[in-house]
């Protein structure tokens, strides 16, 4: 099905296993750099992306001759789609326009846009929570691109971004947690009374955001959120890192207790969620990726209190992605119309969980 | 219209169309997630534009000392123009709208100066720069008291030359609490 002179895919790191992984899904850091002497990128020039993106691609293939490179203008939208799934670009770095690239390791744990909001934007993911390695990781990236190329940098505002949000540090440094039980009302409690709220109240007085994962601010779909440090300036990135976990182990706590508390007073209702969600992932023949999403949650939470066995949480992350449109387009070869992937979806979700499925 | 987003399978509620040059038409159908952090319409999020429009560029008579135009010589970007995208166009910006710029980051993140890492192996610490450019800035203010203005003009380049911006007079660090003012959205899907 893959052409042979398809480059590299970047690994699927969210399969593999990371501490804290009942709770945390994966660690994301990411750092905006800008180079000296050219404009950002709103105000480029005639001509200038071009020659930036080359000067960088050289750059970065100084860096680490093991990267992929690729520029996104020759790059297959489906291709694009599946690097945007496993999180190497980001969606408007896909849809834009403008000459602009992307480099990766084959792991798939780092990679390197170029000419994206900034001219560079560094990042780094690895599973569960493990900011202390992706920390030296993503700085170590930096000091070696930062070694090669004059960062527009001034000791007042440390380094300059396009967007003021990231001036100073341009660091993000963000967690995405699975809170099922933090999530959970029970009948007939009043709204705002689940332990989500609390979360999101107490993060915000650290200057943490705690969002969905796709940006949804209320309840989250899967109930798979990410908290992510807001400060980038006044303060070295230690402390937003500190900061950060800080406040986790509170956080993870709160949700291991709930979970606990919720199989003892209502261990039915769990069950029951957990076995119909088993139920319909092994045997829909149409699945919408909102419901996949939802259910592969309630599996999850399952697998994470042992009351499934068989499957692993890896199983559950490689399909969280692999059900994405991007990569049942490219499995199957073709563009689907969504009620198709729909079917493909069904299908690949029982395959992947019956064990019939070769990948 | 009832049909899923061209992204992402949720339901799309943007719907645009596009003209090209040779007048082409090409639909777009997209969620709210996608259109966000496809910047469309508008670049700036919501907390962001909010933080934005609060800002009226501040006439300072130190901005024009030195014949600066609000506008920037390198990339011509004007501080509407940047409030209305919140984006900015060049480094040059930073020190173009100085005081803006520092009221900004202010309200943004708590603070204006930096502290951390620096590019080749360097560090700014906490502290470092406030207290040198704090000194200028009274020998500034100082001048412009006396109409001192050749000297102000000097005293303006040495704070350029300390940290890019010349910052404004009142105490440094001394803004709000972050209000939220984030960009996570434009960092696609997932963990901006
Ligand atoms: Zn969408
Ligand atoms: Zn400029």
């Amino acid at each position: 099905m893959s052409d042979e002179r398809d480059p590299p895919l970047p690994g699927l790191w969210l399969a593999e296993e990371g501490p804290e992984q009942d709770v945390v899904v994966s660690s994301r850091m990411r750092l905006a750099r800008n180079v000296d002497g050219y404009h950002f990128r709103s105000r480029f020039r005639d001509g200038e992306g071009e020659r930036l993106e080359q000067y960088l691609h050289g750059v970065l293939t100084e860096v680490d001759p093991s990267f992929t490179y690729l520029s996104l203008a020759d790059t297959p939208q489906t291709l694009c789609e599946v690097l945007f799934e496993r999180h190497i670009v980001s969606q408007e770095h896909v849809t834009a326009q403008h000459p602009r690239g992307v480099a990766y390791t084959n792991d798939g744990t780092t990679s390197v846009m170029v000419n994206e909001e900034d001219h560079l934007r560094i990042q780094v993911f690895g599973p569960g929570l493990d900011l202390e390695t992706l920390v030296a990781n993503v700085d170590d990236l930096d000091d070696r691109i930062g070694e090669r190329v004059d960062y527009s940098f001034t000791p007042r505002h440390g380094y300059l971004t396009s967007c003021p949000t990231n001036t100073g540090t341009g660091l993000r440094v963000s967690v995405m947690l699975h809170l099922p039980a933090l999530s959970y009302r029970p009948d007939n409690s009043r709204p705002g009374t689940q332990g989500i709220v609390k979360v999101h109240n107490a993060a915000q007085k650290l200057g943490l955001a705690v969002r969905g994962m796709h940006g949804e601010s209320s309840r989250a779909e899967g109930d798979f959120y990410q908290i992510s440090n807001q400060v980038t300036l006044g303060r070295p990135s230690s402390q937003a890192i500190g900061d950060l976990l800080d406040a986790l182990p509170q956080v993870l706590l709160y949700e291991r207790e709930i979970r606990a508390a919720l199989l003892k007073d209502d261990r039915t209702r769990i069950e029951d969620t957990v076995w119909r969600a088993w139920a319909v992932l092994t045997n829909a023949r149409q699945i919408t990726s909102a419901e996949a999403l939802s259910l592969l949650s309630s599996l999850r939470l399952g697998v994470c209190v042992e009351m499934i066995d068989g499957v692993g949480l890896g199983t559950i992350h490689r399909l969280m992605i692999a059900m994405r449109p991007g990569h049942l387009q490219r499995r199957a070869g073709s563009e689907l119309k969504p009620e198709d992937r729909d079917i493909v979806r069904a299908t690949l979700i029982r395959d992947t969980l019956l064990g019939t499925d070769g990948n | 219209m009832l049909r899923p987003c061209d992204r992402c399978d949720n339901q799309a509620t943007v719907h645009l169309t596009e003209i090209d040059k040779g007048g082409g038409k090409t639909e777009r159908h997209l969620c709210e997630n996608c259109a966000r952090s496809l910047h469309v319409p508008q670049a700036a999020s919501k907390e962001l534009q909010k933080l934005l429009k609060t800002f009226e560029p501040v006439h300072a008579l130190t901005s024009t000392l030195t014949g600066l135009s609000r506008s920037c010589p390198e990339c011509g970007m004007t501080f509407s123009e940047f409030r209305q995208h919140g984006r900015f166009g060049c480094a040059k910006d930073y020190e173009v709208f100085g005081q803006e710029v520092s009221r900004l980051l202010r309200r943004i993140h708590g603070a204006d100066t930096y502290t951390g890492k620096a590019p080749r192996g360097g560090e700014v610490r906490e502290g470092e720069l406030i207290d040198e450019l704090t000194h200028v800035r009274e020998a500034l203010d100082a001048a412009i008291h006396d109409e001192n203005y050749e000297e102000a003009a000097r005293l303006r380049d040495e704070i350029r030359r300390i940290g890019a911006g010349a910052g404004s007079h009142e105490s440094p660090g001394g803004g709000q609490a972050p209000d939220g003012a984030g960009d996570g959205a434009s960092d696609g899907d997932g963990e901006s």
